[in-house]
């Protein structure tokens, strides 16, 4: 017999949803002001705004970054990199998008909560890090035995393989799934984070190569060997050394962390580089070339001029790349407080999401900073800009 | 009756153990499985934790008399399991799976915050059991840590697809990493003795007759090849090792310093030197060894004999729990982590525990030293005044294993003997034991009597040795090992051959029963007199007793095999062709048929709350015409845990309670057993051969007609030279030519593969798409609950009776009657579905096979039919 009984988890949406529609004149509200031009008056993704990929229809429900109010809270307050979604941080009190969280579950069908398995790994205030096999990221990408997931308090995840040090993808979303516990031993750790961001189709070639100064042959792709990983508050990161015929060509640190603006939200990656290696030059290559077809925009910014007096203490320069892709404008800052000295980072030529390091007999710390924008006008820029500052 | 004494003894063993080491256990904070990898304490007396689910856990407080009072502070988590821990200068070193790591909290909040990347130049493919263990140092600081071969295709043999699997490393502090021996499967345990020797332990399996102890020197080999991949010799070549012929390193293997016998090892886990000076009891010092299977730890004892080390295991403390990693701490307590991982061992599967020494001494075995003709044995108290040892009381067992690719070796070349001369010192400490004649590259187990006692009587903790004789002390040096090389057994391919798993998968479908359970069973807390039954699916279990479990399948002549798990005191009946009966006790007369018992002096049984496995070979009486008995039923063998027990039982007629009241030909297997006191799983057997009419049979796919076979669909069929039909390729269907076939007998041999499904189809007619017509099943294990002697659709068969990759015979009859249209399937002799389908739903057809989906693949051969019309 049929239990006349529905389970708890289904029957809170549905004791939730005439609850709210009594309160949610506010709410509602702020719905409008700040979500119905993308996701509909009504929630069913038919905004206003032209998206080539439609916003998140909320009756739906399967939300792709999560869907507990706490993951709905999340993707309010950091925004989804690689997306159009901004994040409400600053727009919104936490009361507010609390509320507005509950009311867009509410639009939902019921029953769309999930208790997260026992063996869910979630990242609450503070970065953490997950090793594990780690299942294909694409179709045709391999399964990777030394699999290592930074998870951020944003949602975002940087998914690596360490044995060559190569960065795989980012994902957006909740963390990971240690299904790994289960079993003798061959299950995969399992992130749970929506794909936002795909290097080299899960294939990554080496992101490091190196050069001899004055030297006509073509730079050599690098080995990299893992050093050392980490988390310190909200960033994770690891550190590897470059490796160059078995022996040592320097050491890289990169941070990886979340970015959020009021234009987008997205992810940046710290990269310090320390190369005592007088006669020659290296270049990063750690991420997908951007089709010339594809781009919208591609300049340098000068720091002191673009904030206009405000960073005295600020020099260097910010290397922007635009493109147009589905999801709207995505925005690729190469950045270095070493441009203007000799010896620092210099970007490539126009559209190249890559950059070049000179020999130092210094650190030299080079940021890589994607968002993705609805808009590309001013504002955008100015905002981003300020982000790009701190 | 011998019963009630030997029980007796074993209550007492029990109990005796526990008064001199006291088993605690401590208590995870809540939902916490902490299944743990490695172990060392902290300077300020805290302990480290390492789990096989990534995690590190600070745990405060472990020495405190109430366990309760421990603290446990989680440290770190998503590693990649934590097989080995060592701390250093406060440095918190763990062995990943992918790599060597310190953790550090560099922002003093209690959590770890940095993982720092030792070592990780090693191969990980991504096989499951590519386990990295470790974590001991030498004096130089240099790690040893082991690499685990892969297990995949096919499961039993291990491989080593990436670099250095089956290896032993040695990674220097600062991270520099050199192979330093090889040779090794599945060594679980890395550890150091008194005197900072390294050692592993090996789990048995492929090429490991039993679980050794290596003492482990750079460039040594074992024995395993898989790891010669990684050689000089094997990578300037390119070649592969055979995983099937004993390579020609095999003749400079190392021996082990110890082979465990495998009724006290199947699984070991960690060993390491007693460092308390005494605060543990008598043994400081010495070697113990964890044991995951039978929940217990070991002694080893080791000495020098001509420059090696060998020497022998004794029995420590039982009834633990899967016992992974053991370490001391600084009151002289061996901490306990239990760890199973699925294997199986004795529960609880997980945790923390500790042993203490309760202060009293126990008259145990303290040391051993071996003679050119016997053993020096040293007491750990002295024996009473009027303890006499007559020499035919102490009870020897000679034997050998093979060194073969098998998994396990059962021992060879058994010979029982007794002491011929035993001394008590004046000391009344020191035994000396004399026998005729020992013999370098055997081992030897050895069985004190119950007699010897203290002045107060208490008598001798644990009587049992075996010691491993690679060198005698004199003589000339042996060349031999106790692993022997020997010819190749037949490949495992065949193993399975002809078998039925009557119980696998779908574990009741093809029995009839009440009074039984499907149920995880485990010995209670507290009471191994009885089961305690848990929801799974991993035993069969009586709860009323002498209920019984009765086959469908009827059997004739048959090799079965099953595995069995008895209580204290327990007992259970297995009855072959529900006549004649194996009686299982909890004692050495078990496996006790016709009234002939076991000789006690072949180990087989391996005690209460163990998981033992019987195998038999029983041939049934021969009537005549008349139903006149001609011949006897006769056992032809019957073996525990691989040792010869009975051989030749003629069975003259059924026992007492037998199923049938009139011996018959034919019968099916019945289990019966005392209530929640015997458990049984893995019920398999091989029907013998029938005699079926020679007469009359036709080839239905003929070579010559390959031109112009009938196919749908796109599969691929192939014919090969030795007569085999292949399907493979998408889905499609191969159809005979002749469609007139009504009335037949049908046969032919078929092997599916891993994930395949296939079927063999008769009164089919040839059109696109799944064909009309009768089907007997062809499935393994693809995910249709519809299994191999399925009548698709018709009489589904659940249960998972043949194996993948193993060939099986299918024999069909098709016959029409009066009630409708008689199907019965046989598979390998045993008569396994029967239907009759009134409705007659499918007229004279095609013969037809079938590959179901791209990736399976169908092998078929000796196709024939008999026309019955």
């Amino acid at each position: 017999m049929r239990s006349p009984f529905l389970p708890l988890a289904l029957l809170i949406p549905c004791l939730l949803a005439p609850l709210l529609a009594q309160e949610t004149g506010p709410t509602k509200e702020l719905f409008m002001t700040h979500c119905a031009a993308c996701h509909g008056e009504k929630g069913d993704g038919e905004g206003t705004t032209t998206l080539e990929r439609p916003a998140r229809s909320f009756l739906e429900g399967g939300f792709s970054y999560g869907n507990t109010p706490e993951a709905i809270l999340r993707t309010l307050s950091y925004g989804i990199p690689g997306t159009p979604m901004p994040a409400f941080d600053v727009a919104l009190t936490e009361g507010q998008r609390k509320l507005l969280a509950q009311y867009v579950i509410s639009l939902g069908p019921p029953g769309t909560i999930v208790d997260p398995a026992q063996t869910e790994l979630v990242v609450t205030d503070v970065a953490r890090l997950a090793r594990g096999l780690l299942p294909p990221i694409s179709p045709t990408a391999e399964k990777q035995p030394r699999g290592l997931l930074i998870g951020l308090p944003s949602g975002t995840t940087f998914e690596y393989r360490t044995d060559d040090v190569r960065l795989l993808g980012v994902r957006s979303g909740r963390f990971a799934d240690r299904k790994d516990w289960t079993g003798r031993g061959g299950t995969a750790l399992e992130p749970l984070g929506h794909l936002i961001e795909l290097i080299g189709s899960g294939k990554p070639k080496a992101p490091w190569r190196i050069a001899t100064i004055g030297s006509k042959e073509a730079a050599k792709e690098l080995g990299a060997a893992m050093r050392t990983s980490f988390t310190k508050d909200t960033v994770g990161g690891i550190g590897y050394e470059l490796i160059d015929g078995g022996r040592s060509a320097g050491m890289v640190m990169e941070t990886v962390s979340h970015v959020r603006t009021p234009a987008g939200s997205g992810w940046r990656r710290t990269f310090t580089i320390m190369s005592d290696t007088p006669d020659k030059v290296l270049r990063f290559d750690g991420l997908d070339v951007i089709k010339p077809s594809d781009l919208v925009d591609a300049h340098e910014v000068d720091l002191r001029k673009a904030l206009d007096g405000h960073t005295d203490r600020l020099y260097g320069t910010q290397h922007w790349v635009v493109r147009k892709n589905r999801n709207g404008y995505q925005v690729t800052v190469i950045r270095s407080m070493d441009f203007l000295n000799q010896g620092g980072a210099v970007p490539g030529p126009r559209g190249d999401v890559g950059f070049w390091i000179y020999p130092s007999s210094r650190n030299v710390t080079v940021d890589i900073i994607r968002l993705t924008c609805l808009a590309w006008d001013d504002a955008t820029q100015t905002a981003i800009i300020k982000e790009c500052s701190k | 009756m011998m019963l009630f004494p030997l029980l007796l003894a074993a209550i007492q063993s029990d109990v005796a153990e526990s008064t001199y080491y006291k088993l605690e256990t401590f208590e995870p904070p809540p939902g916490v499985v902490l299944e743990v990898g490695g172990m060392d304490y902290l300077s300020d007396g805290r302990l480290a934790v390492s789990t096989r689910r990534g995690q590190v856990w600070i745990v405060e407080g472990t020495l405190a008399t109430d366990t309760s009072m421990a603290r446990f502070t989680l440290f770190a988590e998503g590693l990649q399991e934590g097989l080995g821990l060592n701390v250093v200068n406060d440095q918190i070193y763990v062995m990943q799976r992918g790599e060597l790591s310190r953790l550090l909290d560099t922002d003093g909040d209690g959590r770890c915050d940095r993982i720092d990347t030792i070592s990780n130049t090693w191969g990980v493919s991504g096989n499951y059991h590519e386990f990295g263990f470790g974590l001991p140092q030498d004096k130089q600081g240099n790690f040893y840590i082991t690499l685990n071969v892969s297990f995949a295709n096919p499961w039993w043999l291990g491989k080593s697809p990436v670099p250095f699997r089956g290896w032993c490393l040695q990674i220097s502090p600062d991270g520099t990493t050199r192979p330093f021996a090889y040779g090794l499967r599945s060594p679980c345990g890395v550890g150091t003795n008194a005197a900072g020797d390294l050692f592993v332990t090996d789990n048995q399996g492929d090429w490991v007759a039993s679980s050794p102890i290596y003492h482990v020197t750079e460039g040594a080999f074992f024995g395993h090849p898989a790891s010669l991949m990684w050689t000089d010799e094997y990578l300037s070549t390119g070649s592969e090792p055979s995983y099937e012929i004993p390579s020609s390193a095999a003749s400079r293997r190392k021996p082990p310093a110890i082979w465990i016998p495998y009724r006290w090892s199947r699984s070991t886990g960690n060993l390491t030197h007693d460092p308390s000076a005494g605060k543990f009891g008598p043994f400081a010092d010495q070697l113990f060894v964890a044991e995951m299977t039978n929940g217990r730890v070991l002694r080893a004892l080791l000495e020098k004999v001509r420059g090696e080390y060998q020497g022998a295991v004794v029995p420590f403390r039982s009834n633990l729990g899967s016992a992974c990693r053991i370490a001391f701490a600084a009151d002289g307590s061996m901490m306990l982590g239990y760890t199973n991982r699925g294997w199986g061992g004795r529960a609880p599967a997980d945790g923390l525990a500790r042993l203490r020494w309760t202060g009293h001494t126990p008259l145990d075995i303290h040391e051993l030293r071996l003679q050119q003709d016997g053993f020096e044995i040293s007491l750990t108290e002295p024996l009473a005044k009027g303890v006499m040892i007559e020499p035919s009381t102490v009870n020897a067992l000679q034997y050998d294993y093979n060194y073969w690719w098998e998994y396990g070796s059962p021992p060879q070349h058994l010979l029982p003997f007794n002491a011929t001369k035993v001394e008590i010192a004046p000391d009344r400490k020191t035994l000396r034991l004399t026998f005729a004649q020992l013999t370098a590259g055997t081992c030897l187990d050895v069985k004190l009597p119950g007699n010897l006692t203290t002045e107060d009587g208490r008598p001798l903790l644990h009587r049992e040795f075996s010691y491993t004789i690679n060198q005698l002390p004199e003589g000339p040096l042996c060349e031999e090992q106790v692993s022997k090389v020997v010819p190749p057994p037949p490949s495992k391919d065949n193993a399975m051959e002809g078998w039925l798993r009557l119980t696998y998968s779908d574990a009741t479908a093809l029995w009839d029963f009440k009074g039984w359970r499907l149920a995880d069973a485990g010995p209670t807390k507290g009471d191994d007199s009885i089961l305690s039954l848990t929801p799974g699916t991993g035993a069969l279990v009586p709860v009323e007793a002498n209920a019984p479990f009765k086959g469908k399948t009827l059997l004739a002549d048959h090799k079965g095999a099953l595995e069995f798990q008895l209580t204290r005191g327990g007992s259970a009946q297995i009855w072959l062709l529900g006549q004649y009966a194996i009686h299982l006790t909890d004692d050495s007369a078990c496996g006790t048929v016709a009234g002939k018992q076991p000789d006690p002096a072949i180990h087989g049984y391996f005690g209460k709350s163990q998981w033992n496995e019987l195998s038999w070979d029983i041939q049934a009486a021969r009537f005549d015409a008349t139903g006149k008995k001609t011949r006897d039923a006769v056992l032809r063998s019957l073996r525990i845990n691989d040792q010869p027990m009975l051989e030749n039982v003629v069975l003259h007629k059924p026992d007492e309670g037998a199923h049938s009241a009139h011996e018959n030909a034919t019968g099916p297997i019945i289990l019966t057993g005392a209530a929640k006191r015997c458990a049984f799983r893995g019920l398999m057997v091989q029907p013998g051969r029938r005699s079926t009419p020679e007469e009359g049979w036709i080839e239905v796919f003929p070579e010559v007609e390959f031109d112009d076979w009938i196919t749908t669909g796109d599969a691929g069929w192939e014919l090969t030279d030795d007569g085999t039909l292949i399907g493979t390729g998408k889905t499609g269907h191969l159809f005979s030519k002749r469609g007139d076939y009504k009335n037949f007998e049908l046969k032919g041999r078929f092997k599916i593969n891993d994930g395949g499904n296939s079927g063999f189809y008769f009164r089919v007619q040839p059109i696109e798409g799944w064909p009309p017509g009768y089907e007997a099943q062809i499935n393994s294990n693809f995910p249709d609950p519809q299994k191999t002697g399925s009548l698709y659709s018709l009489a589904p068969v659940t249960t998972w009776l043949v194996p993948e990759n193993a060939w099986f015979d299918y024999e069909i009859l098709c016959m029409d009657t009066e009630a409708g249209l008689h199907i019965a399937i046989t598979i390998n002799g045993a008569l396994i579905s029967e239907f009759v389908d009134p409705e007659r739903r499918h007229g004279a057809g095609h013969i037809a096979l079938q590959q179901h989906h791209e990736g399976s693949r169908i092998e078929a051969k000796n196709i024939m039919i008999r026309i019955l019309d």
